[in-house]
């Protein structure tokens, strides 16, 4: 029995594919290159064009693949990296690492316009706060209802120092707060059923019923409305304005392949691209695309207004800020 | 034969964490700032830690003690039931416990999960079960004559336990107590996920350092506090319980002979009961909520696939390390064998990127990473199944050279028989809770490696919330298979 699972191990090291034509090594987060993500589509429409071969390098998250990169430094092995957002722009563009990307940004549709020529986006999501309808008829109509709303209903939500919706939710309050987010942060708490490590563990305990809303993105009652056919989840529209995350592509300048890379980020913002966004990464996409989106997402709510931090801004207070959330909460 | 391969290699792997950090932390100047909030921090993490170990041990022991008294039909199938928790990956039991006792639960209202009391239920649910088996297997490593003999003098109840029952349990205690200790010392979902955010142990400010802050230096100063601090309170819990020699037996129990009195009866059922009160709900929540959506697609096959095999060399290098190490009497080797828990798996595995990042990425390394990572988390708990019929073999030995057995045969004939089922025990641990492990993959990066515990996290991460608990269903039913198949081979005479 050993013997069989030793040769069975043996083998599938060794049988992975010989590597005869150029491989692009993207770092990405793992829910992107995952069987269910958009990594396996977006992989094949490129191959077919670039006579190459994709190699995905799967992290955690966003601020794992930002980490990764400063650990390797120089020696990355990455020629592209794909799946930051602007909170993290500014410490990626900081290492040294990134190059200009060489496309014209006016191709890319984002809220507030773009202008970045390191970075790329390929999605963007406004953050929402979801609610269940059948559980809660009157959801609050902005940040600051919430925030003094009836104690009795609670949400759920994720941690800003391991997740990257609780550090949207983190800056969305001191947006709206500024000086006074820590009193915020006070009021809001007995609102808060608890504060998961993911936005996983946090969207389970949700749809399990453990509480009538959770922070999420405005795009989630997409997913429930197109393969679920329920349209008990659905997004609050917040009198504030919404922050905004947006995703972003980048690629590394010492790296060997760095045509196949500028040619990789030529494709992110074309529709073989940007098809494969609405319904797998269930994200807005962040260009044209060629196929209409799935019908949920006329349904979903248009936030008023764009609220975001220039990357720098986060990049200087993120570590004080998180404290004084921290103080907050305790 | 005294080689010390295993606590070389140990040390070896540790360092390889440890030293880039090190250098780190001495090209920053050693300017390290941590706040104050730190004793908050570190009190908190010792507080619930203890409440755990407290609530998981006297209970384990208390259970254990009633199974070894009572033989009933299903005593093996509720042993093999307890072997299941070590499975299941943290986020399903909290939402298994929520299923119980949360808002839309079955017992609205009972006690609330958010707060502490969640976080013990769900470390209960973890590590009772396992310091159950574990004191089980001790208790039945008594020779069938010490019993014997108990029933024959008309020993008392409480001199039965104190003269036989006690020393045994108390082989297995230090090593038992500290790995639920450091395991919940360590806990991170759980803790989050029902603690919320004022709920911050050691190991979240040791992630967040490592994550957010990206400040190793700042992370391995924490992770030397909570090194310093866990190696000092081993060493207390193992000069508190010095260790006796075990019996010399070459048959184990198998029957008890004191005639039990009703008040003794009564007493252990009402244990037994309460003990699968704590355990099978919640296993029977994944049951019930997974069955309906068990699915086997190509990723399922491929997911338990390569699950199987890296946890099948995982316990094997686990089963390796931990057999000499189990033997070992000194503290040094103690601390080692439990090294694995002590060091926060995201500093080891920060360091050992640093190092061997250099020599590629493909897929064999990872997958040796991982191997590596998930061993060393099951050494703990290999030593602790091996260690009280190690220290029995130990009473062997005069007799074994006196006869000249040696070598093959002495493996053959003392043994092997005697090791059987400890082995058994102390290799399906560690193939169950490698199956089960999320860390090492997390950590490392899946560069393409799919395990049952990934696909879980996958179908979690993309609102497949109900695939997922078909996925936790055949994970635990694997784990069942398993620890059906040890126990028949553990129990097979030799």
């Amino acid at each position: 029995m050993k013997k069989l699972i030793l040769t069975l191990f043996v083998t599938a090291i060794f049988s992975l594919p010989a590597a005869a034509k150029d491989v692009l090594t993207i770092y990405t987060y793992d829910s992107f290159a995952g069987d269910y993500g958009p990594g396996k589509a977006v992989k094949a429409a490129f191959e077919k064009i670039c006579d190459c071969e994709i190699n995905y390098v799967a992290l955690g998250d966003g601020v794992a693949v930002l980490n990764r990169l400063k650990l390797e430094g120089n020696e990355t092995k990455a020629d592209v990296v794909l799946g930051l957002d602007t909170n993290l722009t500014a410490e990626a563009q900081a290492t040294g690492l990134f190059g200009k990307h060489g496309v014209d940004v006016k191709q890319a549709l984002v809220p507030g316009g773009w202008s970045d020529d390191t970075f790329l986006p390929f999605d963007y999501g406004y953050f929402a706060v979801v609610y269940n309808s059948e559980m809660m008829k009157n959801p609050p109509k902005s940040l600051d209802e919430l925030v003094n709303g009836d104690a009795s209903q609670k949400i759920v939500l994720e941690d800003p120092r391991a997740s990257t919706p609780g550090l949207g939710l983190m800056l969305w309050m001191k947006q709206i707060y500024g000086d006074k987010a820590a009193d915020a942060w006070k009021k809001l708490k007995p609102r808060i059923l608890t504060t998961a490590a993911s936005w996983d563990d946090a969207y389970a305990l949700f749809t399990k019923g453990e509480a009538p809303m959770v922070f999420s993105y405005v795009t989630s009652p997409a997913y429930h409305m197109e393969v679920e056919k329920t349209d008990k989840y659905q997004a609050a529209n917040f009198a504030e304005g919404h922050y905004l995350q947006i995703e972003v592509a980048g690629l590394i300048e010492v790296s060997p392949h760095k045509t196949l890379a500028q040619k990789f980020m030529a494709f992110v913002l074309t529709p073989d691209f940007q098809n494969e966004i609405p319904a797998t990464n269930w994200m807005m996409p962040a260009a044209k695309t060629s196929t209409p989106l799935p019908a949920a997402f006329d349904k979903l709510v248009k936030p008023a207004k764009t609220l975001l931090y220039l990357p720098e801004e986060v990049a200087a207070h993120r570590r004080e800020w998180i404290d004084e959330w921290q103080k907050a909460m305790n | 034969m005294k080689t010390r391969i295993p606590q070389l290699i140990i040390l070896f792997a540790l360092t390889l964490g440890v030293a880039p950090l090190l250098v780190l932390l001495v090209e920053s100047g050693g300017a390290i700032h941590i706040e104050t909030t730190i004793f908050s921090v570190l009190a908190f993490t010792l507080e619930q830690a203890a409440l755990s170990t407290l609530l998981s041990v006297v209970p384990g022991i208390t259970v254990a003690r009633a199974l070894a008294r009572q033989n009933f039909a299903g005593r093996q199938l509720l042993l093999a039931l307890f072997a299941l928790p070590m499975a299941v990956p943290a986020i399903v039991a909290v939402l298994g416990v929520t299923a119980l006792i949360g808002n839309a639960g079955v017992l609205p209202g009972l006690i609330s999960p958010y707060g502490l009391a969640g976080i013990l239920i769900v470390h209960v649910f973890f590590n009772f079960p396992m310091a159950t088996r574990l004191f089980y297997q001790a208790l039945q490593s008594a020779p069938q004559e010490a019993y014997k003999l108990a029933a024959q003098l008309g020993f008392s109840e409480s001199a039965t336990f104190w003269q036989v029952e006690w020393p045994l349990l108390k082989i297995a205690l230090p090593q038992v107590a500290a790995i639920i200790f450091l395991l919940c010392a360590a806990s991170f979902v759980a803790v989050l996920t029902l603690g919320g955010a004022s709920a911050t142990t050691l190991e979240v400010a040791i992630y967040q350092s490592l994550r957010m802050d990206f400040d190793p230096p700042r992370a391995l100063a924490l992770c030397l506090l909570q090194v310093a601090l866990c190696t000092a309170l081993i060493g207390f819990a193992q000069a508190a319980f010095a260790q006796d020699r075990g019996f010399g037996i070459l048959r184990a129990t198998r029957f008890r002979y004191a005639a039990q009195s009703k008040v003794a009866l009564a007493a252990d059922w009402f244990t037994i009961t309460l003990g699968t009160v704590i355990v099978l709900p919640v296993l029977g929540v994944i049951l019930w909520r997974g069955m309906s959506h068990l699915h086997f697609t190509a990723l399922t096959w491929r997911g338990l696939g390569t699950s199987l095999c890296l946890a099948f060399a995982s316990a094997t290098l686990a089963l390796i390390l931990g057999r000499p190490l189990a033997k070992a009497r000194d503290s040094a080797s103690r601390v080692l064998s439990l090294s694995g828990l002590i060091m926060p798996p995201a500093v080891l595995a920060t360091g050992w990127f640093l190092v061997l990042h250099k020599l590629g990425d493909s897929l064999a390394l990872t997958a040796c990473f991982i191997i590596a990572l998930n061993s060393l988390i099951a050494l703990p708990y290999v030593v602790a199944a091996l260690r009280a019929r190690q220290m029995q073999l130990a009473a062997f030995a005069n007799l074994q050279s006196n006869l000249g057995i040696s070598g093959f045969n002495a493996w053959r004939i003392v043994e092997w028989p005697l090791l059987r089922s400890a082995t058994t025990q102390a290799f399906l641990m560690a193939l169950v809770l490698s199956l089960g492990d999320l860390t090492a993959i997390t950590l490392l990066g899946s560069s393409g490696i799919l395990t049952l515990p990934t696909l879980l996290h996958n179908e979690m991460g993309h609102y497949r919330g109900a695939d997922a608990e078909g996925t936790a269903l055949l994970l635990l039913l694997i784990c069942g298979g398993l620890t059906f198949a040890a126990q028949k081979l553990g129990q097979r005479d030799a």
